[in-house]
């Protein structure tokens, strides 16, 4: 009996280990089976991702040994997000399964594991439309099928994802990118300036590449596109160059420590800082200007001969409008591209779209200062990504001004000059002479242009002056007023003068041409303006704005709606960034419905306040003679 | 072990003076850096070469701290393994630590500062103690 039972318990036992070593091999397969599926994955979207250029690059992650401070703060920079490999982490969108309306058909996006995936038309059937312009009879005749989005553009305002294409390392965009301001998807057309256009296909390797990755080689030609790139995002060797030469040179201490003790910097790697003249803003001008090659083909095989610290203008050209510059090679760029100028420049050269600051720049008188240059009011390895401003341009008042304008920081002198109380937001320096003029990334931004306010520029080119900008219930009159019996400066025109000449940024909004409309709308969102002109009169006209035909500025009249009491938990749908979702004329009432019209207050053409409240017989009118011709901004 | 060859009772004491000094020096900055990091000191926090040479030199500190202590037990009970020996392993204390300490309070980015150099110095004293101590006449004893 004791035999029986005992052969029972080895028996028991002997099933148990072999039931937990059958459990454990099925653990362990399962574990390589799906290793093996994450690898070949990767492989597969390796493969079709840009490739790694060597040569004389090395990547950021050999620079991080010797220089952590340096790389932790590009590390948190918005420049290295701005191409990144789709996987969990850098991906910010919610790949949630949802459907997205589009003139193609419904899209949807949706995650798989460690994958996104998006159904969108065939890539390579977005191409050959592109180059066909074959117009598409129904939805039904796209060929939608399900895509991985291998790559992300930007992280910061919004984020793009690319899926590949044929043949090779192509790369064409989702239509829809994910805002980060709304957390929502939105169609790629609506975040840009620009009438609506369905069958728009926007290709990472021609167009984005030049500025998202490090030393771009695009090898783009009509049989295969084989990209390479030294590195995604904007990372090290962007500013400072290749650097194997000075690894390998660095990897001796004793030429590390006497280059410390020397205070030398490394002859093989370039220091922006200790670039002499303009060279070190000619780094950021690479990117950060209007520019072409004069060698296209040449840049879509191995890309831009241009490395940090070289003349820019031996490889570049940067784009000056005629009235600013002769440059013989203008005529063969506006017969390829006639409206280059109006996508990108105010009617006098000032540069009106986003991401061209080294344009503005070089015309501001301050360029003519030696010491000028983008780290006066910038730095890349400070403490904050946002707009990478230094301390001095973020905590001190004027400072990034004042360090050279001396005489203007004592407050008496300051208030004699502004004419503002000098705490107010008339006495910042930047509000007068770096308006936002420039439109990008659905929203204003300052003009790096240094200049002078005048009612010149707004009647003669249509541009916001800055007194306009933040006195938003003020006429030009009574600008040109103010501006000649405070500082002199008299205008011989002076618009209308009338008793009921609408307010300048009133008048931009409901008159003004698309880019106008624009950037009169985000200024009734800016708290210095809301501050300088009362908001309790802007919610009519943003309201109507919302029913602009184009996407941005609905995009933007209904953030500047929402900062207004009342409306501030409004639903970005309300915007119309996607098919279907423009809000009716009943929506609309119902939300000017919610504006408290103050019967006391007295009637004021200039902002259509009239003795019932908002003025709408005279919007109408004036709406009518909106300026309808296509503005296609291209930031 | 004839008498002539034994260590004076005063190279022992030393020996465990400087032992137990060190244990309670670098215990000391253990708990101090701790303290730092607890608190998240941006001074030391922030710079990963200073975080890196200090937690060095507090591991080497206590580690020479707790050698002294083995030589000294080691002394009491065997041959005198030469005056050099014990001149060597006291430079090693000052050295090694100490060059990690220099290293990290001022240093260049990625590399530490020039006190780094003298770790070797201190690895060099170190390395000759402890062979002299493992053959106190030499490899063929």
């Amino acid at each position: 009996m004791v035999a029986v039972t005992s052969g029972r318990s080895r028996g028991f036992l002997a099933a148990l280990c072999l039931a937990a070593l059958a459990l454990a091999w099925a653990g362990t397969w399962t574990r390589a089976q799906r290793v093996a599926l994450v690898r070949a994955s990767t492989q597969a979207r390796d493969a079709e991702l840009p490739k790694r250029r060597g040569e004389d690059f090395v990547g950021s992650g050999r620079c991080q040994a010797c220089h952590p401070q340096a790389y932790a703060s590009w590390h948190a920079s918005w420049h290295r997000t701005m191409t990144q490999v789709a996987e969990p982490g850098p991906v910010i969108g919610r790949f949630d399964g949802r459907r997205l309306a589009h003139a193609d058909g419904e899209h949807a996006v949706e995650q798989r594991g460690e994958e996104f995936w998006v159904w969108m038309p065939d890539a390579n059937w977005l191409l050959a439309r592109a180059e066909l312009g074959s117009d598409v009879a129904s939805p039904g005749e796209v060929p939608m099928r399900w895509q991985q989005a291998i790559m992300t553009t930007g992280a910061h305002t919004m984020q793009m994802y690319w899926v590949s294409a044929d043949p090779g390392r192509r790369l064409v965009a989702f239509p829809f990118s994910w805002v980060v301001e709304a957390q929502t998807w939105v169609a790629n057309e609506a975040t840009l300036l620009r009438p609506d256009q369905a069958d728009v296909v926007y290709g990472w390797n021609e167009v984005c590449s030049k500025c998202h990755a490090v030393a771009v080689a695009p090898e783009l030609s009509a049989t295969r596109v084989e990209t390479e790139v030294a590195e995604l995002g904007i990372a090290c060797e962007a500013c400072h160059g290749p650097g194997l030469a000075h690894v390998e040179r660095q990897a001796n201490p004793l030429r590390r420590y006497r280059a410390h003790l020397l205070d030398q910097g490394a002859a093989e790697i370039v220091h922006p800082g200790r670039l002499a003249g303009k060279r070190s803003a000619e780094i950021c001008g690479q990117c950060h200007s209007a520019s072409v090659f004069a060698d296209s083909a040449a840049w879509l095989g191995r890309g831009s001969d241009y490395r940090s610290g070289a003349v820019l203008q031996d490889s570049t050209r940067v784009v000056r409008h005629p009235l600013r510059a002769d440059q013989a090679w203008i005529d063969d760029l506006l017969d390829e591209d006639p409206d280059y100028l109006s996508g990108r420049f105010w009617g006098d050269g000032m540069i009106r779209v986003s991401g061209r600051e080294y344009n503005g720049m070089i015309e501001a008188p301050c360029f003519a200062d030696p010491k000028f240059d983008c780290t006066s009011c910038h730095e890349m390895h400070g403490d904050t990504p946002e707009d990478q401003l230094r301390p001095l341009a973020r905590f001190d008042g004027d400072r990034q001004c004042t360090q050279c304008h001396e005489s203007w920081a004592e407050d008496s002198t300051l208030i004699e000059h502004t004419r503002h109380p000098a705490d107010s937001s008339g006495s910042r320096c930047v509000n007068c002479h770096m308006p936002h003029t420039v439109y990008g990334l659905t929203k204003a931004i300052r003009s790096h242009q240094i200049s002078s306010p005048s009612v010149d520029e707004t009647l003669d080119h249509g541009r916001p002056n800055a007194c306009n900008a933040c006195h938003l219930d003020r006429s030009l009159s009574w600008t040109a007023s103010e501006l000649e019996r405070g500082w002199g400066l008299s205008s011989e025109r002076r618009s209308t003068g009338s008793a009921t000449e609408r307010a300048a940024a009133v008048d931009a909004l409901v008159r003004g041409d698309a880019g106008q409309r624009a950037l009169a709308a985000w200024a009734f969102g800016w708290a210095p303006a809301q501050a300088a002109s009362g908001s309790d009169w802007m919610a009519p006209l943003l309201v109507r704005a919302l029913a602009d035909d184009y996407a941005a500025v609905r995009w933007i009249a209904l953030r500047s709606l929402r900062s207004l009491p009342g409306y501030a938990d409004l639903d970005w749908s309300y915007a119309g960034a996607l098919a279907g979702e423009r809000p009716n004329a009943a929506a609309l009432a119902e939300l000017e419905a919610r504006w408290p019209v103050d019967r006391a207050a007295s009637s004021n053409p200039a902002i259509y306040r009239g003795t019932e409240g908002f003025d709408a017989a005279a919007w109408e009118r004036d709406a009518g003679q909106r300026d309808v011709r296509a503005v296609d901004l291209q930031e | 072990m004839s008498d002539a060859n034994r260590p004076g009772l005063e190279l022992v004491d030393r020996h465990r003076r400087w032992g137990w000094a060190c244990l309670g020096l670098f215990a000391l900055a253990g708990l101090l850096l701790e303290t730092a990091h607890g608190f998240k000191l941006a001074a030391l926090v922030d710079h990963e070469t200073r975080r890196t040479m200090w937690r060095l030199a507090h591991a080497h500190g206590a580690l020479l701290g707790l050698i002294h202590l083995a030589v000294a037990s080691q002394l009491a009970s065997s041959a005198d393994p030469g005056v050099g020996v014990s001149r060597a392993l006291r430079l090693a204390t000052l050295c090694l630590p100490g060059g990690f300490v220099l290293g990290g309070a001022w240093f260049y980015a990625g590399d530490p500062g020039v006190g780094i150099a003298l770790v070797p110095i201190g690895a060099v004293a170190l390395i000759y103690a402890c062979l002299r101590l493992a053959w106190p006449s030499g490899p063929a004893s």
